[in-house]
């Protein structure tokens, strides 16, 4: 009888729990893809604590439109402000979202006083094509806010590893704090 | 003597039917190979194989971030499928919008969709595919018919050929197959195909995407990055391959040694074949990346000058190659498409990509 008992157990159990693995393998893949969408969550920003301290710098930064620098435009960043980093198109989630999110829901957040700009900081596209992808992100999103560039070479979030886009907030210049992204913000699938 | 004579007779002849039996079974068993014969296809100037046809303005009422992929069918329509703003888009052969589809209207959790490969299909309706995910068919009205959220785990490039949805995956181990799906996204058949010859390199890089398959009237061909000409799916189908002048044949696979970013600078060593098109139903246009710079129009980049190796199915023509300064992003009707420029608008924004077709124009015969 142990015998018998012995030999199911010894051809159930791992049937069972190879049956069991695969059964929840499937449940997450379809979970994953079918979870409800949440606007914000507590997720943290990935490794994006590196760029809190970064500073700013006006002389760095052009109007994405005009490719003049900031302060030839009357434009400014503000004292206490909520920064958009963009970065690659191609490598990015999905930024239109974000930037749709807050043009149209910044009024329904904590930091509904703070003015938001968004700034392309991805050096290694170079500026034109920085500019150029800032005009589009701007045109399909349709933001209110405005485009920067960023000429800074020594600020480039996605080789430090930092996947765009990030929220920020700009304090005196200085990015003071990283901001959570919405939950399912993720990458296109990779090839 | 005679029943003698007749019972030797008749063991040679079950012996004979036995001997045909078992060629019938070895035969039958044995996998087909496509024996290819290898012949070199000259590289000549681009405008001896295309030239301008004309340029088409997208409809402005619609906002296009890029043209992530584009297809075309008989009647000249464009399917834009927008990887920035994510939406999907139908335009007449003039560009007047005919009508955008959405996947989350279909599927409302699949609110971050993105319409990686998009297709017209001959019903009139639309396929639209996020690889490693979410499928999902229009009919010929806009409606959605069928949607799955997992179609194929390993789906890179799709194409449509007698009805039936023939899905190139990618390599992963074992044997390589192409799934064939019916318009209601039921499996029907995994076509065996050939593996690629350089496993990791396949695994490092993708190719264009969406464009590693292309349907013709002989069935689906296909491409790896090694390849040096489209393989055709179905047995029977062309195997002449054409070696264009460009392109080198990398000898070994990435070193197993090596970390990603080294595996992905090693793949740049060589030419990529990155697409494969069909011009019309039997020319196939191969695009191959990365290439020497001696081949390289004036000094630009690497990725800026691209090889086109054109070639007929079924012989019509002998098989040239070309230099490329744009790069085809669809093919249809005898034409390639590429997108242009974005226009700009009064107020100084930029407006949609237009749409810029190049017509081919066939080689002809001469004594080689």
């Amino acid at each position: 009888m142990n015998s018998r008992i012995r030999l199911i157990l010894w051809f159930a159990v791992p049937f069972v729990l190879a049956m069991a693995a695969l059964a929840t393998t499937r449940s997450w893949l379809v979970s994953v893809k079918s979870a409800p969408q949440r606007v914000v969550s507590s997720l943290p920003a990935h490794n994006a604590s590196a760029i809190v301290g970064h500073t700013l710098s006006v002389a760095d930064l052009i109007e994405a439109q005009s490719r003049a620098p900031i302060a030839e435009q009357g434009l400014t960043v503000p004292d206490s402000a909520v920064v958009i980093l963009l970065g690659g198109v191609g490598c990015s989630a999905d930024q239109v979202k974000l930037l749709r999110y807050w043009s149209e829901q910044h009024a329904e957040t904590d930091l509904q006083d703070h003015p938001i700009v968004a700034i392309y900081a991805d050096p290694m596209l170079g500026i034109e094509q920085g500019a150029y992808e800032s005009l589009l992100l701007r045109r399909v999103s349709q933001a209110k806010f405005p485009f920067l560039v960023s000429k800074d070479p020594d600020f480039n979030p996605r080789a430090m590893g930092i996947r765009t886009p990030q929220v920020v907030l700009a304090e005196s210049q200085v990015i003071t704090h990283v901001l959570d992204l919405p939950a399912d913000f993720r990458p296109p699938a990779l090839q | 003597m005679n029943r003698h004579v007749l019972s030797v007779l008749d063991r040679l002849a079950s012996a004979s039917r036995l001997l045909i039996l078992l060629v019938i079974v070895v035969a039958g068993c044995r996998p087909e190979e496509q024996e290819s014969h290898i012949i070199r296809s000259p590289v000549v100037p681009f405008d001896e194989l295309f030239t301008v046809a004309d340029t088409v303005r997208l409809d402005p009422s619609v906002i296009i971030g890029t043209v992530g992929f584009l297809d075309v069918n008989a009647q000249g329509e464009f399917l834009v499928s927008d990887h920035v703003g994510r939406g999907i888009h139908r335009f007449s052969p003039s560009g007047g919008h005919v009508r955008s589809y959405s996947v989350p209207d279909c599927l409302p959790d699949e609110a971050n969709f993105i319409p990686m490969s998009s297709r017209l299909l001959s019903s009139g309706g639309i396929m639209t595919m996020e690889f490693w995910g979410t499928t999902v068919i229009f009919d010929a009205n806009g409606n959605c018919v069928e949607a799955t959220r997992l179609l194929d785990s390993f789906s890179r490039a799709f194409c449509e050929y007698q009805g039936s949805i023939y899905v190139h995956r990618v390599y992963v181990e074992g044997k390589a197959t192409m799934g064939v799906y019916s318009p209601a996204l039921e499996a029907i058949d995994d076509l065996e195909i050939e593996p690629p010859r350089l496993v990791r390199l396949n695994q490092v890089r993708g190719g264009l995407w969406g464009t590693g398959v292309a349907c013709f009237a002989d069935g689906p061909y296909y491409v790896y990055l090694e390849s040096m000409d489209g393989l055709a799916a179905r047995i029977g189908s062309s195997i002449t391959q054409y070696q264009p002048e460009f392109f080198e044949i990398r000898p070994d696979d990435l070193s197993k040694e090596a970390d990603v970013s080294e595996r992905s600078m090693q793949s740049r060593d060589y030419p990529l074949t990155i697409s494969i098109f069909a011009l019309d139903e039997s020319t196939r246009m191969v695009v191959t990346a990365y290439l020497d710079e001696n081949w390289h129009i004036d000094s630009s980049e690497a990725t800026s000058s691209l090889g086109l190796s054109i070639a007929s199915n079924t012989g019509r023509f002998p098989g040239r190659s070309t230099i490329s300064p744009i790069p085809p992003r669809a093919a249809g009707n005898g034409y390639f498409y590429a997108a242009g420029e974005n226009e700009q608008l009064p107020n100084g924004d930029v407006g949609n990509p237009v749409i810029v077709r190049y017509r081919f124009i066939p080689p002809e015969h001469t004594d080689e």
